[in-house]
């Protein structure tokens, strides 16, 4: 049992951005700052939910021990302003950029890097593709993401088949979404825009996306990860791959902190800082 | 629509919230505190859009995490108690903040049995006015933790959840879903974990959930409740909480008036049954503001809840409601205009 009510003096929520474009953003700045600043790209979706106690848990943790981190709902979902509909992964990498900017100005620190779970830990590799930054720590990283896309309609079907009358399947919503019509998987509008950058995109950049990457993995990911690790490694990054064994906690709603993944990332975090 | 983002005080704690505006002033100040199971946004993108939904239509809305959850500083353990004192305390404060007149509560799962719970606690100008319930969490069996990850903890709610799906259905799913197995898998496990881990704060818990039927039954204000035909919760409410009406709902002051959505479980996991939960909450909602009649008809609550509970008489050779015919669907989709359910010939099924 931990309840604390006093460890968070320094927590801020506010919207960034013009009218009807407002991001949602939450900001825990550090009471001892360690000069080292996260962005926390979410995972995507229902994932988003799951998680979402857990690593506001977290990032409460990691401000009381020096780390400042910026929480943001990328536009068209949570908070944030917009539509599900209009979430492609350019726009989620567009955000991740926008928010990363957001902690300069707001949290700056000598070091600032992503933090990312699953699709947010992709999205976190492009951003800093496109906007460098000092690190990423990586938690999961979607692989391949025309299989993840896949996997989110096959759950649907399962769950139809499972609970429901409707019938749908895999291949009848990949034709909607050829046809140029949005499908709705678990309540959320799914674009056709999405599905084609999910199509086309590869899950990893040729080169690396910044200096410093803890890569942290489930086994079942480790065969699909470690020519990515090889290659970055070979270009000159330092990248420090782990594998963890953990269930895979995003499936579930709950409020307890991964404490494996947390630990190894503090004590990489840590380890840059000095 | 305009959205602020505000705080507001819960004994040592500060809770996190948004509150949405209607445009314009209305002529009747009402107010409508949201209570969710996760985050204040959970079931995204439902909850923004309800809270747009009901602004749109002139009521203010409050939307808040619980203390040391989320967005809310702090990190707390949540017990029933929590979010029941979180809920009076955004009551106290969306109405004395925006002057209303009333307030409504707007709960699902376990926030519709913090809704029921806090309706009795509050006293004078703070008891709410009405409650909109979205299957609310009534079955002792059902109840968890988030350290069990929100999972059935007791055999027979595993069981009774595994119902609702063709055994065949299921088969398949075992067989060719990496997911499903490893979610059967974890209920196992929580299972085990609840038996061998138990703090007592499940127990206590269960004993306030199974306290939510007979308090909802003392309520005296009108109320709407809206289940998924194929809810578990739904079909342990009518076999289990409410068998026979044990609770008395039909001779409640204001009897509730029942929703059902076709081909709805517990998540109403298609943009089309969110769009369906919006409507029928806003215009039960609108009915109420605009004081027309929203309480059930006590002779159709009597139908519904008609049959005996288990072990009191006959056996139940199906544990889910019967598909609603077309007929059935429309009447459901008339919403608060009549009660919505019927069951079909239900003296048929034993």
């Amino acid at each position: 049992m931990t309840n604390d009510s006093n460890n968070d003096s320094n927590m801020e929520i506010t919207y960034c951005g013009a009218d009807s474009t407002r991001m949602y953003v939450i900001l825990h700045r550090a009471a001892q700052a360690s000069g080292t600043t996260l962005v926390f790209c979410p995972p995507f979706d229902q994932e988003m939910v799951t998680t979402y106690p857990r690593l506001a848990r977290w990032s409460k943790q990691l401000a009381g021990r020096g780390f400042s981190v910026l929480r943001y709902h990328p536009l068209g979902t949570g908070e944030s302003d917009g539509t599900h509909a209009d979430v492609t992964l350019e726009s989620l990498v567009k955000d991740a950029v926008t928010a990363q900017h957001l902690a300069r100005q707001q949290l700056a620190g000598r070091r600032l890097g992503y933090f990312g779970l699953r699709l947010g830990a992709t999205v976190s590799i492009h951003a800093a593709a496109a906007q460098p930054a000092d690190f990423l720590a990586l938690w999961c990283p979607v692989t391949s993401l025309p299989h993840y896309f896949r996997e989110l309609l096959r759950s649907q079907v399962t769950a139809d088949a499972v609970h429901r009358s409707r019938a749908r399947s895999t291949q009848q919503m990949i034709a909607d979404l050829e046809a140029g019509r949005s499908v709705d998987v678990w309540g959320y509008e799914l674009s056709p825009g999405l599905y084609r950058q999910m199509k086309a995109m590869q899950a990893f950049p040729d080169a690396p996306p910044a200096h410093n990457v803890l890569w942290l993995a489930r086994p079942a990911d480790e065969a699909a990860a470690a020519p990515v690790v090889k290659r970055w490694q070979g270009l000159g990054s330092h990248v420090d791959f782990q594998v963890i064994r953990e269930t895979a906690f995003w499936e579930y709603a709950g409020n307890t902190v991964p404490e494996r993944f947390a630990t190894a990332t503090v004590q990489w975090l840590t380890q840059i800082g000095k | 629509m305009a959205t602020q983002i505000c705080s507001f005080p819960s004994n040592q704690w500060r809770l996190s919230a948004c509150v949405h505006l209607p445009d314009g002033r209305p002529q009747q100040r009402i107010g409508v505190v949201m209570i969710t199971e996760i985050a204040k946004f959970a079931r995204q993108p439902l909850c923004r859009q309800l809270g747009d939904a009901f602004a749109a239509s002139g009521f203010y809305v409050l939307r808040y995490d619980k203390r040391g959850t989320s967005d809310s500083p702090g990190n707390c353990d949540l017990t029933f108690d929590d979010r029941v004192a979180d809920l009076c305390a955004a009551t106290r404060f969306l109405r004395a903040e925006y002057n209303l007149d009333k307030v409504l509560f707007w709960g699902t799962c376990m926030g519709a049995a913090a809704a029921v719970h806090a309706s009795a606690r509050l006293s004078g100008p703070f008891r709410p006015d009405g409650l909109i319930l979205w299957a609310p969490l009534a079955n002792p069996d059902d109840a968890s933790l988030p350290e069990f990850n929100y999972r059935r903890v007791t055999f027979s709610a595993y069981l009774r959840k595994g119902l609702t799906g063709s055994l065949w259905n299921r088969l398949q799913a075992f067989v060719s879903d990496r997911g499903y197995r490893a979610n059967l898998l974890g209920s196992v496990v929580a299972m085990g974990r609840s038996s061998f881990r138990n703090s007592g704060r499940l127990e206590r818990v269960r004993s306030q959930i199974s306290r939510v039927g007979p308090l909802l039954a003392q309520y005296e204000g009108p109320s709407l409740l809206i289940y998924g035909d194929t809810d578990p919760f739904w079909i342990g409410f009518t076999k289990r909480i409410n068998a026979g009406d044990r609770l008395g709902l039909s001779k409640m002051k204001s009897p509730p008036k029942i929703a059902l959505a076709a081909d709805a479980d517990h998540m109403f996991h298609s943009v089309q049954q969110t769009s369906e939960v919006i409507r029928l909450s806003v215009s039960w909602a609108t009915a109420f503001r605009d004081g027309q009649d929203v309480c059930g008809e006590r002779e159709e609550i009597r139908t519904i809840f008609a049959s005996p509970a288990r072990g009191e008489g006959r056996d139940h050779k199906e544990d889910s409601p019967l598909p609603l015919g077309e007929g059935d669907r429309a009447a459901v989709g008339e919403g608060i205009a009549a009660t919505a359910i019927r069951y079909r010939n239900s003296e048929r099924r034993y």
